[in-house]
C-alpha cells in the first residue's frame, strides 16, 4: 500500500470518516503517515492551544498606563467644553481639537512599541509552538527510520545524512537570525521551509526502508 | 591432460550458460482491471515504462532479475493489481526492465530504488517514488506525486494538482498545472512554462529558475535559503514582484523602478512591477540572489 496522500492526510485530522477503507486501513498499519498524522493533529492542537488573548508583556503596563491616562485627560477637556458663547465655543473648540490631536498622537506613540511588542511575543509564541511541532514530527521519523535501517543502502544513508546536514545548516542559521530578530515573519517562513525539507527527505528515505510496506 | 581441460570446459559450457538465464527470464502478463482501479508496480533497478492505454486490462512485459528473496509476482486485490520485484535485502540488484500498459484512468503507483520511470498517457492518479530513479511524466494525470531522493525529475505533463519533490535531483517543468508544487534540497528547479496557475518553488540551497512569459493572474511563490533565483523572461512580462530577502541581492535588468518598503517581513523587501502587473511573483531568500533578466 502506498502512503496516504496530502488531502487523505489532512482528512485523517479533519474528518476520518472522509478517509476510504484502504487509506484507513492503511493509516493503522504506516508508522510513518500516522507521524505525519500526528504531527498535524499535534499542530493544530499547538494552535488552538495558543490563547485568544493575551496578558501583555509587563513592560507595556507602564506605557498603557500613561497613554490611557493622557487619553482620560484629553476626554476630560472634550467634555468639559464651555456651552456658552459661540465665539468662546469655536475658539474653544479648535482649541480642543488641536489638544486631542496631539494627546492622539502622542498615545499613539507611546501605544506603538507596546502593541509591536505583545505581537512579537505572540509571534514567538507560535513559533516555538510550530517548531516543537516539527521537532517531534522529525524525531519520530528519524526513531523509525533507525529501527529499519539496516534495509537501506550505505549509499541511501550517506544521502540522507548529507541531505540533513544542509538542511540542519540552514534551520540553524534561520534559528540564529531570529534569536536576534525575534518573531519575523520571514525567518519564520524560512524555519518553516526547512523542517518541512526535513520532514520530506526522512519521510522518502523511511518509506524506502520499508517502515510501513 | 589439455584434451581433458578441453572436454572439461566444453562440459561446463552449457551451466556457465544457463547461469544468467536462471537469473533473468522474460515475463508477459495480462490481467482484466477496473478503468479505475490501482495499478501498483515495485522495480528495483532497470526501467519502467508505464503507458495508459484505453482497454481495461493491465499488461505487463519485459525482462525481471528475480533475488535471491524475492521473485517478480503478481497480485490482485480489491480494486487493482500489484505486480513487480522488490526486496529491501539486495543492495544493488540487478537491472529489469518492465514495460506496463494500463487503463488510462487507473491510479498508477509506482516504487523503484534506482530505476527510472516513465509515465505517459495516464489520466488518474499518478505517484511516483523512487531513491535515485530518474523520473519523466507525459500526459494529462489528474492528479501527480513525484518523489525521490537523488533522482531527476522532468514533468511536461498538464496535471491538476502536482507536487515534486526531490534531495539532490534535479526538476524540470514543462507542461501546464493548476496548482504545482516543487521542492528540493540542493537539487536545482527549472521551471519553463507559462501554463502555472499557482505555483510554488522552495529549495534550501538549490538554484530556482524561471524562464519564459507568466500566465495572466499567476501566483508565483519561491522560496530558497541559499538558493539562487533566476527570472528569465520576454521582453514585456506583466508581473508585479515582491522580494524579501534577509542577507541576499536583488538585481533587476528591467527598467521598472524598484520600490524598498518596510512591510511586515523584515529584512530587505523590495518590489517592482512590470507591465500591467497581472502575475503576482512572490520571492523569500534567506541569503540567495535574486536576479531578474530579460531573455
Amino acid at each position: 500500500m502506498e502512503h496516504l496522500t496530502e488531502s487523505e492526510r489532512h482528512d485523517a485530522v479533519d474528518d476520518p470518516s472522509r478517509l476510504s477503507a484502504p487509506a484507513a486501513a492503511h493509516l493503522t498499519a504506516c508508522a510513518l503517515c500516522a507521524a505525519d498524522v500526528a504531527a498535524l493533529r499535534r499542530l493544530l492542537a499547538s494552535v488552538r492551544a495558543l490563547p485568544r488573548e493575551m496578558q501583555p508583556p509587563a513592560h507595556t503596563h507602564a506605557a498603557i498606563r500613561a497613554a490611557t491616562a493622557a487619553s482620560a485627560q484629553g476626554r476630560r477637556m472634550h467634555w468639559s467644553l464651555p456651552a456658552a458663547a459661540a465665539v468662546v465655543l469655536v475658539v474653544a473648540s479648535s482649541m480642543i481639537t488641536a489638544v486631542v490631536l496631539r494627546v492622539e498622537q502622542a498615545r499613539t506613540a507611546v501605544d506603538a512599541p507596546a502593541a509591536a511588542a505583545a505581537a512579537t511575543d505572540v509571534r514567538v509564541v507560535a513559533q516555538q509552538a510550530v517548531e516543537q511541532s516539527y521537532a517531534d514530527a522529525v524525531a519520530e521519523l528519524e526513531r523509525a527510520i533507525a529501527e529499519q535501517r539496516t534495509n537501506l543502502a550505505p549509499a541511501t544513508l550517506q544521502l540522507l545524512q548529507s541531505n540533513l546536514r544542509t538542511i540542519d545548516a540552514a534551520l540553524a542559521e534561520a534559528r540564529a537570525a531570529l534569536a536576534a530578530d525575534p518573531g519575523n515573519a520571514m525567518l519564520n517562513e524560512m524555519l518553516r521551509s526547512g523542517y518541512e525539507r526535513k520532514l520530506d527527505v526522512l519521510r522518502s528515505v523511511g518509506a524506502h526502508a520499508g517502515v510501513q510496506l | 591432460v589439455n584434451r581433458v581441460l578441453a572436454i572439461l570446459s566444453l562440459a561446463a559450457l552449457p551451466g556457465l550458460l544457463a547461469m544468467p538465464a536462471q537469473a533473468q527470464r522474460r515475463v508477459s502478463v495480462q490481467h482484466a482491471i477496473g478503468a479505475g482501479d490501482f495499478v501498483r508496480i515495485h522495480n528495483i533497478a532497470g526501467n519502467v515504462k508505464v503507458t495508459g492505454w484505453d482497454r481495461d486490462s493491465v499488461v505487463a512485459t519485459g525482462t525481471v532479475h528475480d533475488t535471491p528473496n524475492e521473485r517478480f509476482t503478481v497480485t490482485r486485490a480489491e480494486g487493482g493489481i500489484t505486480l513487480g520485484l522488490w526486496d529491501t535485502s539486495v543492495q544493488q540488484a540487478t537491472p529489469s526492465v518492465l514495460e506496463v500498459r494500463v487503463p488510462a484512468g487507473a491510479q498508477v503507483y509506482v516504487r523503484t530504488g534506482s530505476s527510472t520511470v516513465f509515465v505517459g498517457s495516464v489520466t488518474g492518479t499518478v505517484d511516483i517514488n523512487t531513491v535515485s530513479g530518474m523520473v519523466e511524466v507525459a500526459g494529462t494525470p489528474r492528479d501527480l506525486t513525484v518523489e525521490t531522493l537523488s533522482g531527476d525529475v522532468m514533468l511536461d505533463a498538464r496535471a491538476r494538482v502536482t507536487r515534486a519533490r526531490t534531495a539532490t535531483g534535479a526538476i524540470r517543468i514543462r507542461g501546464s498545472y493548476a496548482d504545482l508544487t516543487a521542492t528540493s534540497v540542493s537539487g536545482s528547479i527549472t521551471v519553463a512554462t507559462p501554463a502555472i496557475e499557482r505555483g510554488r518553488f522552495e529549495s534550501i540551497s538549490g538554484d530556482l529558475r524561471y524562464t519564459g512569459d507568466v500566465a495572466r493572474d499567476a501566483v508565483l511563490d519561491f522560496v530558497t535559503h541559499a538558493g539562487a533565483v533566476e527570472f528569465v523572461l520576454p521582453d514585456a512580462p506583466s508581473a508585479e514582484f515582491i522580494v524579501h530577502t534577509y542577507e541576499g541581492e536583488l538585481e533587476s535588468r528591467f527598467r521598472a523602478p524598484i520600490r524598498y518598503g518596510g512591510g511586515k517581513l523584515k529584512g530587505r523587501e523590495m518590489s517592482f512591477t512590470l507591465g500591467q502587473g497581472a502575475a503576482r511573483i512572490s520571492v523569500r531568500t534567506f541569503k540567495g540572489r535574486v536576479i531578474v533578466r530579460p531573455l
